[in-house]
């Protein structure tokens, strides 16, 4: 062993803080406009070795807050909220009182918000290597990032860029926090000049060392560090130079403590042989640090892995052995099931993965750490090779539970069947019914209509001849439940109520919630505002019992039915409500669910891009379920199709097959009058009947008109022979009648102005097409807007007006300067008839503008539209405020 | 009033550190704090796998109120009918 030059030393502590002055700065001119300007969240990104963590060390030793710090370790499967517990450790009180209690995840994150809005000083809370953190983490970091801005705190998020790909979740929590909150430092190499600095004072060639290290600081640290002549050409090369140089007692110790990812406790270096206070200093060499508790770990973990991966497969399995064998005796500490799981995976040993995997899959479970969960339950199903049928079918539920919570049906389903094949070997027939009532609810999920009810019915059939008990009411709810979905309202209400009942003779509140939910939904459309009554006690019962997916489903109903009845206002408030609700207890199947139809809903109000918004989130979303996908892509091929934009036709056809599988008119009835119309505008009339006609096949059994009239509508459009005896609603019998403007006052009165400006231009009245040309333009539909300035111009109309002027083109939202002149009125917080007076044309006039102004923006009310005037910088921002106090007056005025 | 004895059901429960204990002690007190001077905690008996305790209380509905808002696991609320010791041989 050499003794190592103090300058080396040196040059070690500094290489990761060359070159950080602008970010420091950045940090710390940030942390000091936290007291006027709020909170903030700082995501710290780079590459390994890049300095990430020395970068916010530095900026926390300086400021003068109150620091919190964890980071994420690098298990298999995260801990779940594994940081979190680094910081209630330090700050003890509720944080640590809800971790230890395993309280559910509300109380958690209402603690860890309490701790960064608590006392006098300004809080940075550090969450390190996020790339390797649990669901239940990210989930937190959402949640704190949406509330930062409220407090005096700065949440520091360091990640890995390499390791968080477009599908890596913590892209979906970034992508989610307030824009306006959040600021990036993406650490950059250092520059040739400043390796070159360093490597003239460690007398070394400086174009060779910038050549192999990139300017990658750890690996110039390394490097120098470990003083051989020639320069290594990996990471890994430096860092294995640097372990040859120790003595063999400090090297066997060194490459046990690799197996330990994160830091090893006092307690833990206790127990794990080998180890002993002489070594300390060899250990320093190696850059291995000691923290203020005792603990020891690797200065980074590009060393660690280095030294780790450089083992044979054997040696590795063997001191992995020795670690999980240390921590399994530590029978008066808690160590984290995950880690024990990680270690008995590592060392090969099958029966200590089984035992610790499911445990702490049931843990993770317990916090809503679903995707950590599966991942347990799925690694403890690999090493059960030697276990009791009852506990394999029994993993496979629980992995088949998580798998459907966290939207992995297909999974699911596959479980689910290879439980069912155990629990029939072993003759247990309640089992194995309640296994075939999940598997019909997965096919749902998957789009396959006929597996779903044979299973459904199998259910039934297996469960009937046993004593009657929640089993069989569930299975008897969930055939009632697919029979709604497929619009046969008699048989939803019939197995509904024998569920009703069952559940009610045998005590069971939230399964009679559930089947409340689906005879309400199957009697709305009915006489009597029928069915109501039934979805609100259904919403109440889930909401007194806190079943989370009963009352994201209670909501969903509501709101969807209320879309297909064109009922505008009703769905939105609750579709919004139901979103809300969905995404603050992560129902993310259901958000997804909702906010389709959502979109559906804004397509038909004419709110064409919040419409593409809500769809393209959904149909973005990594492994949509079918019934999501099919509904956003018919509102992405819908609004293609009125713009005339490209593409509609392969979206039709996706959204098609996707909707046959599923067998419901209401996925059928809008892909059909999707083609149907898109057939129309192509002038293919045969093309467009056809469609109508498959479409309306699917209508007979629904007992609400709207998709019948729709697919009429079409088909009376396109020429087709319409039956007479058709039950239609108003504006679509107005149609049929011939009454023309009438339609067009019903559809305005309904609130859907394309389907509005269609029956004006069907008109032959000069000043109804000219209106219909206006809304056309105003939504952006170019297809019908060409077409009613040729008919007007047919007619011999002059001065008719022409497309888009240039300027509209100028401004990102497409405002016509009309529109452009009257947002600025209203974000002064003038009125209708006030605008109206000023430029010469009727309150209503300026209503329509509005209403398109609101449209184009994306917003919903006069006050946002202010805003994102003032925003655009359109305005001069004025009388933002005074908008706000316009709006209320006028109530929803615009729309 | 009446006497309850509570299970709450916490694996490792035996496990948990002195600074946890402590954590988890100020969050019960700060529950009863905020429901007022009706429900007393007596003692609590933390073994390997469940904590049980006793309290004094109105009702069941008071001591499931203050789990509820501290995040405590209720497994079973048992009424105190009878307290027994060697004297009561006497």
């Amino acid at each position: 062993m050499r003794p190592v030059a103090p300058r080396e030393r040196r040059v070690q502590t500094t290489a990761e803080l060359l070159e950080r002055e602008s970010e420091l700065e950045s940090l710390g001119t940030w942390f000091a406009a936290m007291p006027r300007a709020g909170g903030c969240v700082v995501l710290v990104s780079g590459e390994a070795g890049i300095g990430k963590t020395s970068l916010v060390r530095q900026f926390t030793g300086r400021c003068q807050a109150r620091v919190l710090w964890g980071a994420c370790d690098a298990f298999f499967t995260p801990h779940p909220f594994g940081p979190v517990r680094d910081i209630a450790r330090q700050v003890g009180g509720p944080l640590l009182a809800t971790l230890s209690l395993n309280s559910g995840r509300e109380l958690v994150f209402a603690a860890a918000l309490d701790e960064l809005e608590r006392g006098k000083d300004p809080v940075v809370a550090v969450f390190e290597d996020v790339h390797w953190a649990d669901e239940a983490t990210l989930d937190l970091l959402k949640f704190l990032g949406r509330r930062v801005g409220r407090s005096r705190a700065m949440l520091v998020v360091t990640y890995r860029e390499e390791a968080v790909d477009g599908r890596h979740p913590l892209r979906f929590v970034t992508g989610d926090l307030p824009h306006e909150l959040v600021r990036r430092i993406r650490l950059a190499p250092l520059s040739a000049q400043a390796v070159a600095a360093m490597a003239r004072g460690a007398g070394r060639d400086a174009r060779a060392l910038y050549d192999a290290t990139g300017g990658n600081p750890f690996f110039v640290t390394e490097v120098l560090a470990a003083g051989d002549a020639l320069v290594p050409a990996s990471v890994r090369d430096a860092v294995l130079a640097r372990l040859a140089q120790l003595s063999e007692r400090a090297r066997d110790f060194v490459e046990l403590a690799s197996a330990v990812p994160g830091r090893i406790e006092p307690w833990l270096l206790e127990r794990l042989d080998g180890i002993d206070e002489a070594l300390g200093p060899e250990c320093q060499l190696l850059g291995m640090r000691r923290g203020d508790d005792g603990s020891l770990a690797f200065r980074h973990e590009l060393a660690r892995r280095a030294i780790e991966d450089s083992l044979s497969a054997e040696r590795q399995r063997a001191l992995h052995a020795r670690v999980f064998g240390a921590l399994a005796q530590a029978s008066r500490i808690r160590v984290a099931y995950a880690r024990l799981a990680h270690h008995a995976e590592r060392a090969g040993d099958a029966a200590g993965v089984l035992r610790f995997a499911a445990m702490a899959g049931d843990h993770a479970a317990r916090l809503a750490s679903h995707r950590e969960a599966a991942a347990h339950y799925r690694n403890a199903l690999r090493h059960a090779v030697e276990v009791v049928p009852e506990e394999h079918a029994s993993l496979l539920d629980r992995l088949a539970y998580e798998c459907f919570l966290i939207a992995s049906p297909a999974e699911s389903a596959q479980a689910r069947a290879a439980a069912l094949e155990i629990w029939r070997s072993l003759g247990m027939p309640l089992r194995e019914g309640d296994e075939l009532r999940w598997l019909s609810r997965l096919n749902w999920f998957l789009g396959c209509y006929t597996e779903a009810e044979r299973y459904a019915l199998d259910a039934v059939r297996t469960l009937e001849p046993l004593p009657a008990g929640p089993e069989l009411a569930m299975a008897y709810s969930n055939l009632s439940q697919l029979r709604m979905l497929a619009a046969d309202g008699d048989e939803a209400i019939l197995w509904g109520e024998k569920a009703v009942e069952l559940a009610r003779r045998i005590g069971n509140l939230e399964i009679e919630s559930h089947a409340l939910n689906n005879v309400g939904t199957a009697r709305l459309g009915g006489p009597n505002r029928a069915g109501q009554a039934e979805l609100a006690r259904s919403l109440e019962l889930a909401l007194a019992g806190g079943w989370q997916e009963h009352v994201a489903r209670a909501y969903t109903n509501i709101g969807t039915s209320a879309v297909t009845r064109r009922e505008y206002a009703v769905a939105m408030q609750t579709l919004d409500a139901g979103i809300k609700y969905c995404e603050d207890h992560d129902l993310d199947a259901w958000t997804l669910y909702m906010r389709a139809w959502r979109g559906r809903a804004h397509l038909e109000a004419g709110n064409w891009s919040q419409a593409l918004h809500d769809a393209e989130a959904v149909a973005q979303q990594p492994g949509c379920i079918p019934v999501n996908r099919v509904c956003a892509l018919i509102v992405m091929a819908r609004v293609r199709i009125r713009r005339g934009e490209p593409g509609a036709p392969e979206i039709l056809a996706e959204a098609r097959r996707l909707a046959i599988g599923t067998q419901e008119p209401q996925r059928i009835c809008p892909v059909a009058a999707a083609a149907a119309e898109f057939a129309w505008l192509q002038d293919d009339r045969e093309a467009a009947i056809r469609d109508a006609r498959w479409g309306l096949e699917f209508t007979r059994l629904v007992r609400n008109p709207w998709p019948r009239s729709e697919l009429t509508y079409w088909l009376w459009k396109s020429g087709g022979d319409v039956p007479t005896s058709v039950e239609v609603a108003e504006p679509v019998a107005a149609h049929l009648a011939g009454d023309h403007a009438a339609a067009a006052a019903a559809w305005q009165r309904v609130g859907c102005p394309y389907e509005e400006a269609m029956a004006l231009a069907h008109t032959q009245a000069e000043d109804a097409q000219r209106r219909a040309l206006q809304i056309f333009e105003s939504l952006g539909a170019q297809p019908m807007a060409a077409r009613v300035r040729q008919q007007l111009r047919a007619q011999g109309v002059r001065d008719v007006p022409r497309g888009a002027r240039a300027s509209t083109r100028a401004n990102p939202h497409g405002l016509t300067r009309r529109e452009l002149q009257i947002l600025e009125f209203v974000a002064q917080g003038m009125r209708n008839a006030a605008i109206g007076r000023k430029l010469f044309v009727s309150p209503k006039t300026v209503d329509h503008h509005v209403a398109a102004i609101l449209a184009k923006l994306g917003v919903s009310s006069r006050g946002e539209a202010a805003r994102a005037a003032h925003d655009l910088g359109l305005t001069t921002g004025a009388g933002t405020n005074a908008a706000d106090g316009a709006d209320a007056a006028e109530g929803a005025a615009g729309k | 009033m009446p006497k309850y004895v509570i299970e709450r059901n916490l694996p490792d429960a035996g496990k948990l550190t002195a600074q946890e204990l402590k954590a988890i002690s100020q969050m019960s007190n700060s529950v009863l704090r905020d429901l007022g001077p009706t429900i007393n905690w007596v003692q609590s008996y933390v073994t390997d796998n469940r904590i049980y305790c006793v309290y004094i209380a109105p009702n069941e509905e008071m001591i499931r109120q203050h789990a509820k808002m501290g995040g405590f696991p209720v497994d079973k609320i048992s009424e105190v009918r009878a307290i027994i010791d060697p004297t009561t041989a006497e």
